[in-house]
């Protein structure tokens, strides 16, 4: 009994949590799955009278849905690989061969971070279009790695730190150059930083929409936020569309999560803590 | 490994640049520059539709017309108005702008000094002389002599009520003044419900049902003869005082609502009127669960003494920008064929009633009438035909071309006014002449 | 004015090591001999580093320049032909109220997300440490709300406040406490816009502190516990000196974070209701894109770099944890 008792602030505080986290996202599909006219109800019903799928059927077969999920999934895995790479060969010349300056440009990391980004779409647009590579998949993976990569590289340094020089050294007396000893001794042994690096990026990548608005014009290009964000027209919304298509802006992203967030908890402990 | 990949492109890219650029010179400098990367025989169009239903349609229209084997086919890319303003000027610089271009006059002051708006009076008089466009259509696209977009088709504001809902209120007629307005309002409000829903966010949702009730108290045309704001005058201060009468009328949350909350209020029942375009009709019955008579409409309605018909009027409208003389007659041509009487209505039934026609033949086009939405609410459409003949926008009023519009409209000054009345409680005489100011200091830039 | 922010903060950042061996701090710092055998690891250390350096100029550094050369011209429309009138641009902004309050608004914001996140993921860490299968669970879905693109976020919680079918609104009209207008009322939308901010983003921060949390040894509570310490005692004691360094590091890059955040707001208000809740960054986005004033957004840009860079500096000086 008096175990039981102890017990209640943390089950309420659990209710709270899941309340505040899990509420509006119920409220949200729920809402997706009733009818135009039920989902204006001055009354909000709590459960939909009659669950219809109108909205899902008119999301796939109006919109180019299914486009607008592939592209955000190649932008997202391509961020992934591009930032993992250039954040772990960052953080390797950084942190472990020690490049002259390595901490100024350490700070840049910093720096990146107090640029108000809205200001460098004309400017970023321009060197892209001289690049020629305006209105492709390129350009906004070029900018997503710009804008994660330094987060990350930062992020790898306790995993790096974690592993001892020993290793290293051990290696190079088995005659290991040190390309060898860096991707087949150590890339190995940073698997769950590169992890947790992989996933900030995916995520990161998925809900970007203001440099992918900008940079992106063709319809067959675009990403989910946009396609999303198109939903919400000039003068007029459809609200239960608009619910059926931010549950499904939701649902990819968070399937993935469901296998690997574990590990991306364990990862973002042991970069942000060692 | 991949790492070289993601650094060896930019000199790629520049090689490709340099090798685009030595084709094209040898090529006599002409074609190929336009175009977004390969495909160069299709027309890009950007539209700012973007609801699904409205793009689902127009590729139908476009498919068809590529069906009829044009020189160059058409292709759409829909974008939206919050990005199209950096987007254009970006694509512009870089030479990959669209063929064609769908614009709102003043929309067309900010893209026309980028510097590759090619003037198109032939063609529309040409569309004229075929078509007979209503005057409204081209005037406010018509500066120096020349036009600058093709007309598409107009939009207009109405009064629309639940005949539902103010019954219950015991009221049968439509309001037709300002004051019959305030006590229908007042009389529908009340167990839940708003008298009326009004737009008072930051946005043109607002500007634009503000600006209709400025034109029937006379206070339309805000702008000297040389193009300088006047905004500070009495007309315009009682239009302010009487919105924010009708205020209190209105969803608490009003100072938040952009275009679709009104719309959601009054089809859920929430609220008994709201003034909006013709893209009420066609959601009407699926959302409020009511029959087609329950949706009323009436003209905007005036003030007893001294007022006059109107309501915010604007032709929608095509630019074209093409980089070469070929290209842009092709872009001519796929518009006039729009036109044509038997595709028109299709193109305008992309959102039934929000999309009127701007010619005379197009009115009467059964491809048009036809349509579901348009018969059931027949009356409705006429009356917003009728209301068109009143209409105006501001920056253009009887013939007027201010140059400088678009920094005012782009910074939602009329919004922002009554924000400071209804939500500052500031005196509106005091927010009018801060808006004045405001207004002063966007056309000096 | 950034640049000698930035060595000072890797500094700082530096000490959330903690327990890290002092040999790798201090070898960043220790004048190393030249021309070592270790000559070829750096040229391959610069190669490796060369990338991310790449990219950053590209992508940000570039338009940086751009930013800079721009507030000392007189550009209209972004893009557009200008020249250049020295400090007139910065004349003309710093003597303007508009973009103080619009920094004091940024301020608002700032020190907003900062608390409420702060204490959201404290809460939320310190619930998740505990064992048991509901705890484990919520270890996945806490994260929710930060996968969600922030577009749909703005969807989600104006969709909650609609006072006439928002749940959230109708809820408290059920509690009496109707009168509040979240979005609409100047008063209320800066904090609801933090709520929702904080809403999207305390997950991160929540896992960032339960894995500090992770790493305090057990022991350190069973000796307070056989001392006869309570719970709130211990948090205060123990728990939260201990995690001081991440908490200190959160501080500084939440800061920079939250304050260039623009899309949750804009999605939601544009700035209003009344400009309350204009931010700086919505400023300058307004500025350059909405009054055509490009020049004078870049001269506002830069002035928000500067001042950053100074609060940073500050905070790196003054809230900087000793060495545990």
């Amino acid at each position: 009994m008096h175990a039981i008792l102890a017990r209640m602030p943390r089950w309420a505080a659990m209710a709270v949590l899941m309340v505040i986290v899990l509420g509006p996202l119920y409220w949200v599909t729920i809402s997706s799955l009733k009818s135009r006219e039920e989902i204006l109800r001055t009354t909000p019903t709590l459960f939909p009278q009659s669950v219809t799928f109108d909205s899902f059927r008119q999301l796939f077969t109006a919109t180019d849905y299914g486009t607008y999920l592939t592209n955000s999934f190649i932008v997202a895995l391509l961020t992934a690989a591009f930032t993992v790479l250039v954040a772990f060969l960052g953080a390797y010349g950084l942190y472990r061969l020690r490049v002259p300056g390595g901490d100024k440009i350490a700070g840049l990391v910093l720096l990146s971070y107090m640029i108000p980004g809205t200001l460098l779409l004309v400017p970023l647009y321009q060197v892209f279009a001289q690049l020629r590579i305006v209105n492709t998949h390129t350009a906004l993976i070029l900018v997503n790695v710009a804008f994660t990569a330094p987060f990350c590289t930062w992020l790898l340094r306790g995993f790096l730190q974690a592993i001892p020089k020993e290793i290293d050294e051990a290696a190079a007396v088995d005659g290991a150059g040190p390309l060898r000893t860096m991707f087949s001794v150590v890339l190995p042994l940073m698997a769950p930083g590169l992890a947790t690096v992989a996933v900030y990026a995916f995520v990161y990548s998925w809900t970007e929409f203001v440099f992918a608005s900008q940079l992106l014009v063709d319809d067959a290009l675009k990403t989910l936020p946009i396609g999303l964000s198109a939903i919400m027209g000039q003068y007029t919304v459809n609200w239960g569309l608009l619910m059926a298509g931010t549950v499904c802006t939701m649902i990819p992203a968070i399937v993935p999560f469901l296998f690997v967030g574990k590990y991306f908890v364990g990862g973002l402990t042991a970069g942000a803590v060692k | 490994m991949t790492v070289r990949r993601i650094r060896r492109r930019a000199p790629l890219s520049a090689a490709l640049v340099a090798l685009t650029l030595g084709a094209t010179a040898c090529g006599g400098g002409t074609g190929g520059v336009a175009d977004q990367g390969g495909g160069g025989d299709t027309l890009t169009l950007w539209h700012m539709e973007q609801p699904p239903n409205r793009v689902e349609a127009w590729q139908a229209l476009i498919d068809r017309y590529n069906e009829t084997d044009p020189e160059f086919p058409v292709e759409q890319q829909v974008q939206d108005w919050n990005q199209i303003y950096t987007k254009i000027a970006g694509a512009v610089q870089s030479n990959t702008q669209p063929d064609i271009l769908f614009t709102i006059p003043d929309f067309t002051t900010y893209v026309r000094p980028l510097g590759k708006v090619r003037p198109v009076t032939d063609v529309v008089e040409e569309l004229d002389g075929e078509h007979r466009y209503i005057e409204a259509a081209t005037a406010p696209y018509t500066d120096e002599d020349e036009v600058w977009a093709v007309p598409m088709y107009g939009m207009v504001q109405m009064l629309w009520y639940r005949e539902d809902l103010l019954a219950e209120a015991g009221i049968t007629e439509a309001p037709e003044t300002w004051e019959d307005l305030l006590a229908a309002a007042e009389a529908a409000t009340g167990d839940g419900r708003s008298g009326i829903a009004l737009p008072a966010g930051k946005n043109l949702a607002t500007d634009q049902v503000i600006y209709s009730f400025m034109l029937t108290n006379g206070a339309g045309d805000f702008f000297t003869e040389d193009g300088q704001p006047d905004f500070d005058r009495p007309e315009v201060v009682e239009t302010f005082e009487f919105y924010d009468r009708l205020m209190e009328f209105s969803p608490p949350d009003s100072a938040n609502y952009s275009w679709g909350e009104p719309q959601a209020a009054f089809n859920s029942g929430a609220a008994a009127m709201a003034i909006e375009k013709g893209q009420y009709l066609m959601p009407f019955e699926e959302e409020s669960g009511r029959p087609a008579e329950d949706l009323g409409c009436a003209p905007i309605p005036q003030p007893a003494d001294g007022g006059q018909p109107g309501s915010i009027y604007y032709s929608n409208a095509a630019m074209v920008l093409s980089e070469d003389d070929a290209r842009a007659e092709a872009a001519e041509d796929f518009l006039a064929w729009l036109l044509q009487p038997e595709n028109y209505g299709e193109f305008l039934n992309a959102e039934p009633g929000l999309f009127l026609p701007l010619t005379e033949d197009g009115v009467e086009a059964e491809s048009w009438t036809s349509h579901e939405v348009i018969t059931t609410y027949r009356d409705c459409v006429d009356q917003m035909l009728e209301q068109s003949r009143s209409g105006a926008l501001f920056g253009f009023v009887g013939g007027q071309y201010v140059d400088e519009i678009g920094n005012i409209s782009g910074q939602n000054v009329l919004a922002q006014v009554i924000q400071q009345i209804a939500v500052e409680g500031r005196d509106p005489a005091e927010a009018v002449a801060a808006g004045q100011q405001m207004m002063l200091d966007a056309v000096q830039g | 004015m950034s640049s000698t922010a930035a060595p000072g903060a890797e500094g700082g950042l530096r000490t959330r090591q903690g327990g890290a061996p002092h040999r790798s701090a201090g070898a960043a710092v220790r004048p190393r001999p030249r021309r070592s055998r270790r000559g070829a690891g750096t040229l391959l250390g610069i190669v490796l580093v060369a990338p991310l350096i790449l990219l950053m100029l590209l992508v940000i550094g570039f338009p940086l320049v751009n930013t800079v050369l721009l507030s000392f011209q007189d550009q209209g429309v972004v893009g557009t032909p200008s020249s250049f009138v020295g400090l007139r641009t910065y004349q003309a902004i710093l003597g303007d109220s508009a973009l103080w309050e619009s920094l004091r608004r940024s301020g608002v914001w700032l020190v907003g997300n900062l608390v409420v996140q702060t204490v959201l993921a404290m809460a939320t860490a310190l619930l998740l440490t505990r064992v048991g299968r509901w705890s484990k669970a919520a270890r996945t879905w806490v994260l929710l709300p930060w996968v969600i693109p922030t577009v749909a976020v703005a969807v989600i919680w104006q969709w909650l406040t609609n006072s006439n079918y928002g749940l959230l609104a109708k809820g408290l009209g059920v509690l009496g406490l109707d009168g509040v207008q979240f979005f609409a009322d100047p008063d209320w939308a800066m904090p609801t816009l933090i709520l929702m901010n904080s809403w999207h983003w305390f997950p991160l921060g929540t896992v960032i502190i339960f894995g500090a949390l992770q790493t305090i040894p057990g022991e350190v509570y069973e000796a307070a516990k056989v001392d006869g310490v309570n719970a709130w005692q211990m948090f205060w004691h123990i728990t939260l000196p201990l995690l001081q360094p991440v908490l200190f590091a959160l501080g500084l890059v939440g800061t920079l974070w939250s304050f260039n955040i623009i899309d949750s707001i804009y999605l939601v208000t544009r700035g209003g209701p009344s400009g309350a809740s204009t931010t700086a960054p919505v400023m300058i986005y307004d500025t350059a894109f909405k009054a055509f004033r490009a020049s004078e957004a870049a001269a506002m840009s830069v002035a928000a770099i500067v001042l950053l860079g100074i609060l940073a500096w500050l905070y790196i000086r003054f809230a900087k944890p000793e060495e545990v």
